[in-house]
């Protein structure tokens, strides 16, 4: 369905350019749900506002083999062209949902918009259509609901807004950069709950960003861990959990403290990953990993490891599985 | 816990109250009280870590804020080593200052900017006369290289740090002073995955080191449990459970605990097994249900839930919990 394959995205400085992402390659099926995850610097915010071109540009610039949406190159659209496909065949939504409405209009009236421009609905059919939205979401009382502005709703409530928003168009890609990072818990829950009973229902394919591997077990099938840019890792979530291979997916599930687990203060030390990570203009040469890998080899400094396929679906990026 | 507080404690929390008065205008004219703590009791004693949970709006930031002395309680005492914290003065509350410190979720907001490292945290030493003034150089680069950073960092600023590197920083001036209690509000949430294993280890070390107690307010029930020794878990601006950290995870008997438990997303393949079952949102503070704070939302509720506010009682031996049916096998048709 979406097919992306040696995009790079780089980034002009005053210190020079920089690359946040570095010859990225995957696919997303049809009804897939796939995972990035990643920290912060990762690339992975980048990588998903590439696909649908919300970049600046410049600084930003972007490079890919191939990018294509059911078959539509979306290199070759034009901004006009480019701005008819998101919202209603690609759309996205992103982690505070107050600055992703629009605080002087009703909800109802900002979720009927999309009905408007993209399906050429009259007023009062665009509102009915955003009312039923609403209620798809889990909104209780959607008719009245609609006429709150974005000030009046919860945190929770103004997130199922934005769902309501970026499923109004019927998308065939949903990018959901973040979602439920500023909710509480049990809000949270109540939405990823949501998010996978559309991708059931509607069968959507989604692609989940996300810092949290609790929320990569809750939803998607296969992930694609990020560092500094690159694809380090991409394989099923199974494998992610029960058989990683590449070090640093192996120190991040590892130095999380589970909920689950019996393991105390008393126990002994949480496992740390060393250092913190690269800046982007100051890569080391070889893997980018290397000076917080606790299996660090000579190899590892002098030439940079490919992302290589060890098993059916499993790929990795590192020398000890060369 | 509860009433009593034993004779070995740092820190004791009485009936805590605080009440904001929404402001009364003329287009309101019944001015509405928000109850962000009601009647919360606590204690900590010296080298433990009291974990404090909950979600936004539960008070537990108000309750911090209380401790810290930085808002004034509507009713209820603080005691901090047997003083009441609210009755200090001159010499006596510039100790209690130093005593205790605060940690805050964000350590970007809390350095001051144009200051270098060095002097933000030479300035607690100068502030309350720790060391000969030639000596606390020396003192500022001991600790910068105990929690982890090089004395070249004092000569940074807090932009050229890294998240993780400004946290340490915050961690080292709290701790320049030797205080016996650190609040830590949300310590480690704003840092990456890779990042929070290596503070909270620090948190840790430190704790030993320096026999410090905390307060750990967090939203991250896998932290809490790993840092903890006891935990008290609050709602709508009650403690609506308290316990030693076994107790609490082992057995917990409070429904909104039971969920807020189940709803965490585990990072292990298949995810959650347990169902959440918390229905909706938390109520509005200003406008809180009438009974059970947390009638509205869960699924054990019945009629008395509606009416009667359950109160903090002893369930099991030195483990507590606000519920009129806190019996975890029944389950109750709604």
């Amino acid at each position: 369905m979406l097919t992306v394959r040696d995009l790079s995205v780089e980034f002009t400085t005053d210190r020079g350019v920089v690359t946040a992402v570095d010859r990225v390659s995957f696919s997303v099926d049809k009804g897939e749900m796939l995972g990035i995850v990643g920290e912060s610097g990762c690339g992975k915010s980048v990588l998903a506002r590439s696909i649908i071109r919300i970049l600046p540009m410049p600084p930003a610039r972007i490079r890919a083999g191939q990018l294509t949406l059911d078959g539509t190159n979306l290199l070759d659209l034009s901004e006009r062209e480019m701005q008819k496909l998101r919202g209603k065949a690609v759309t996205m939504i992103f982690q505070e949902p107050m600055t992703s409405l629009n605080p002087k209009f009703k909800v109802g009236y900002q979720i009927a918009e999309v009905f408007r421009k993209h399906f050429g609905l009259r007023s009062s059919e665009a509102i009915e259509r955003s009312v039923e939205m609403l209620a798809l979401v889990g909104i209780p009382d959607p008719e009245e609901r609609a006429k709150s502005y974005p000030f009046q709703l919860s945190g929770g409530m103004r997130q199922r807004v934005i769902i309501a928003m970026a499923l109004a168009g019927d998308p065939q890609l949903l990018l959901a950069d973040e979602p439920t990072t500023a909710l509480d818990v049990t809000i949270q829950a109540q939405i990823l709950d949501l998010i996978r009973e559309i991708n059931e229902r509607s069968g959507t394919s989604m692609i989940l960003i996300t810092h949290d591997l609790g929320v990569i077990a809750e939803l998607v099938q296969r992930v694609i861990v990020m560092y500094a840019g690159q694809i380090v890792e991409m394989t099923t979530t199974e494998n992610l959990f029960d058989r990683p291979l590449h070090p640093y997916t192996v120190g991040l599930r590892n130095s999380i403290p589970d909920i689950d687990s019996p393991v105390s203060k008393y126990d002994g030390p949480l496992n740390e990953i060393a250092g913190s990570v690269p800046a982007l203009d100051d890569l080391p040469i070889g893997c980018y990993f290397q000076g917080r890998c606790p299996k660090r080899m000579q190899v590892c400094a002098d030439r940079q490891p490919v992302l290589k396929e060890v098993s059916p679906g499993h790929h990795v990026r590192c020398w000890l599985n060369d | 816990m509860t009433d009593s507080s034993p004779s070995d404690t740092l820190l004791s929390v009485h009936e805590l109250r605080k009440y904001f008065h929404l402001n009364s205008s003329f287009l309101h004219r019944s001015g509405k009280t928000v109850k962000a703590l009601d009647g919360v009791s606590l204690h900590i004693k010296p080298g433990e870590t009291l974990g404090l949970v909950g979600e936004s709006g539960c008070g537990k930031t108000t309750l911090a804020k209380c401790i810290l002395n930085i808002e004034t309680p509507s009713s209820g005492q603080i005691l901090f080593e047997g003083a009441r914290i609210n009755d200090l003065s001159g010499e006596n509350l510039k100790s209690l200052r130093r005593n205790l410190q605060v940690i805050f979720q964000d350590p970007f907001g809390s350095l001051t900017p144009r200051m270098r490292v060095s002097r933000i945290l030479r300035e607690p030493l100068d502030v309350h006369s720790i060391g000969k003034s030639d000596q606390r150089a020396q003192l500022v680069t001991e600790m910068l290289e105990r929690v982890g950073l090089r004395a070249d960092h004092g000569t940074r600023f807090p932009h050229e740090l890294s998240g993780g590197q400004r946290q340490r920083v915050a961690i080292a001036r709290a701790l320049m002073v030797k205080p016996r209690l650190i609040v830590a509000d949300e310590p480690v949430s704003a840092l990456d995955v890779s990042i929070q294993a290596q503070i909270i280890n620090l948190l840790v070390d430190l704790q030993r080191e320096y026999h410090l107690s905390y307060l750990f307010v967090s939203h991250d029930l896998g932290v809490v449990k790993y840092i903890s020794d006891r935990v008290v878990v609050m709602y709508l601006g009650k403690i609506v459970e308290a316990a030693t950290r076994d107790d609490l995870f082992a057995k917990p008997f409070h429904p909104y605990t039971i969920s807020l438990m189940s709803a965490i997303p585990v990072p292990r393949a298949g995810g959650r097994t347990a169902e959440v079952d918390v229905k909706g949102e938390v109520p509005s503070p200003i406008n809180p249900p009438s009974g059970c704070p947390y009638h509205t939302r869960c699924h054990k509720s019945r009629s008395r839930c509606t009416t009667e506010i359950p109160q903090l009682r002893q369930q099991a031996e030195g483990h507590y919990a606000a519920c009129h049916y806190p019996d975890r096998e029944v389950k109750v048709d709604a």
